[in-house]
């Protein structure tokens, strides 16, 4: 069994040093267990909606050069990880891998956004939800590194 | 069910389920595509009986060819080449009894080839052990049902005795019913490891005209379309049922507007296909455009997908490079015809590609049915491995596809046994650049 992780958005936030979203301590933290995720060869995840957020929340930087800065580190990784060339840090695994080609899926990520109103999920808190379990199909023992009790629980 | 592989041509551990309805095999030039469908094939024809002595060399006029003929089977180094049959489940004495099934070549001194030993299995009975210490006989030791300890007999070795269970057992003083379900067993071990139908479609052989007989089976070649399309449309339902549905799969190409397959004759009996254009009114289109006039890409097209149609009902089809000198967005046409005509046919197909527009038409679940020949540089060796096993079937859509994957060469990095360290590596150094 292979290791996974799913980075959540609180988790990324932390990881880039976005200002308003990351503490010090917290941040030695979460670099010291996302290293520990790495050199177990657990590969890490992220989500297109969850990087949505991550693109909302660095948009409300106010120094326009860190703005700049983290844009550009955001957009290296995307790229970094779609492209066959580089392979970047990590994967980027939508929960419907075609989610930003059809409508179906969004419609679809709509309705499981509705059905878990009850436990105020996000679409990017589905979206890790059910990437979870399909890596879960896949023979993989799931992580999901956050401050989020809810998601957390979700780890195996 | 899978065969298997040991150190078979440039493989030293292949293995292969070619019963889906459709198996995509890619890889680069020399991965060893054509030396494992070899295998599988060579496999069948001993299973079937053909004697070693007809096992040639390519245009050596041999019952079966096999590139660089039998020597060439045996890897270099190994001595002995396995080829096995397993996990296949048959019905036996009232039960579903798994299948092993394996028949080995030796090399014999330094030139000649021998089956030196074969084994069937089913269930947890062995149905027969055969050796051949000296190069020249069976020495075979085989179950009659009956009880005391298996009688054993001495038969030539230049044919597999699968292929002769029946004679072998005819001669024992075999419990009856027991010997009329294993003769049964056997047929149904046979009946698995049937042969293919191999096509290799050559646009230039199509273009003739071809002798009308009433039911042609399509050549390996595609040179008797014209006569294999003729007997279909003169012949009974189920068969103009079948040639509706090529010209219907044709028509889709959207260069290629015509209204029926049509067919030149001459007073001789001879015929050849050819399109009747859509445009009736037009008179300078009204004539048949024969398959003189026909593209290369179209010819193929037509011959492998009248070849998915004729073929008999749940065989198994192998077209390598099925996609040569087709354009690019015939690909997904084909991708889809494959899949519906093995589904309703029963059929078992099997294609090589390097076209990367096919492997983007691959849906998601067909991904699963991938494998990939490679070279495992460790070993020294061929392998095979099932593109699912790599994970990255679930984002390859995401990140432009398989052909893309594939054509910039990223799956040869996903296969390279560092893979993994790698990219363990770029995720810490990435980390380390965190500010």
């Amino acid at each position: 069994m292979r290791h996974a992780a799913i980075l959540d958005t609180s988790w990324l936030l932390e990881l880039y040093g976005v200002p308003r979203h990351c503490q010090k301590a917290r941040q030695v933290r979460v670099r010291k267990e996302t290293g520990a995720v790495i050199e177990t060869g657990g590969e890490l995840f992220a989500t297109v909606p969850m990087l949505f957020e991550v693109a909302g929340h660095i948009t409300r930087v106010e120094s326009g050069t860190t703005r700049r800065d983290l844009g550009k580190r955001l957009r290296d990784d995307v790229k970094g990880s779609l492209d066959f060339d580089r392979e970047g840090p990590w994967t980027i695994a939508a929960h419907d891998r075609n989610i930003l080609f059809r409508s179906k899926d969004v419609i679809e990520l709509a309705d499981r956004f509705l059905e878990t109103s009850g436990a105020n999920y996000s679409f990017a808190d589905i979206s890790i939800i059910d990437l979870a379990t399909e890596l879960r199909k896949r023979d993989r023992i799931v992580r999901i590194p956050t401050f989020d009790g809810q998601l957390a629980a979700c780890s195996d | 069910m899978a065969h298997r592989l040991t150190d078979f041509k440039n493989f030293a551990q292949a293995e292969i389920d070619l019963f889906k309805p459709l198996t995509v095999l890619l890889g680069r030039n020399g991965s060893g595509k054509t030396n494992l469908i070899e295998g599988m094939e060579l496999l069948a024809a001993l299973a079937r009986g053909a004697p070693l002595g007809e096992v040639t060399d390519v245009g050596r006029g041999g019952m079966f060819e096999v590139r660089g003929g039998l020597r060439s089977c045996v890897r270099f180094g190994a001595g002995i080449s396995r080829l096995q049959f397993t996990d296949a489940v048959i019905p036996f004495a009232g039960k579903r009894e798994s299948v092993d099934y394996s028949i080995e070549l030796a090399l014999h001194g330094n030139r000649d080839i021998r089956l030196s030993k074969e084994i069937l299995k089913i269930g947890n009975r062995t149905f027969f052990k055969a050796e051949n210490p000296d190069g020249e006989f069976f020495h075979v030791q085989y179950d009659n049902f009956s009880r005391g300890g298996n009688p054993s007999r001495q038969v030539s070795a230049t044919r597999s005795v699968l292929s002769r269970y029946e004679d072998i057992l005819r001669e024992s003083r075999a419990n009856g019913t027991k010997l009329r379900e294993s003769e049964r067993a056997v047929e149904g071990v046979r009946n698995h490891l049937r042969h293919s139908c191999i096509f290799d479609p050559q646009p230039k052989a199509m273009r003739e005209y071809e002798r009308v007989e009433s039911r042609p089976q399509l050549s390996r070649n595609g040179g008797n379309l014209s006569a294999v399309l003729f007997a279909l449309q003169n012949g009974d339902k189920a068969q103009k049922k079948a040639l509706q549905s090529i010209t219907q799969t044709i028509r889709q190409i959207p260069e290629e507007p015509f209204a029926r397959i049509g067919f030149a004759e001459t007073p001789l009996g001879d015929v050849m296909a050819g399109f009747v254009p859509e445009n009736k009114k037009d008179k300078k289109r009204k004539r048949l455009i024969d398959a003189r006039l026909l593209s290369d890409g179209t010819l193929r097209m037509l011959a492998v997908v009248t070849a998915l149609e004729t073929v008999p009902e749940s065989s198994r089809i192998v077209i390598e490079e099925f996609d040569n000198g087709l354009h690019p967005s015939r690909a997904r046409l084909l991708m889809e015809k494959f899949a519906e005509t093995a589904e309703q046919r029963e059929l078992n197909v099997l294609v090589t590609t390097h076209n990367p527009a096919f492997m983007d038409a691959l849906g998601e679940s067909q991904l699963d049915a991938v494998l990939v020949c490679h070279r495992d540089g460790s070993k020294g060796a061929s392998r095979v491995t099932r593109l699912g096993d790599l994970d990255v079937t679930g984002t390859l859509a995401l990140r432009g596809g398989l052909g893309d994957f594939v054509t910039r060469g990223a799956l040869e990095r996903h296969l390279a046994p560092d893979f993994t360290e790698q990219r363990k590596q770029r995720a810490l150094e990435w980390l380390e650049s965190l500010p």
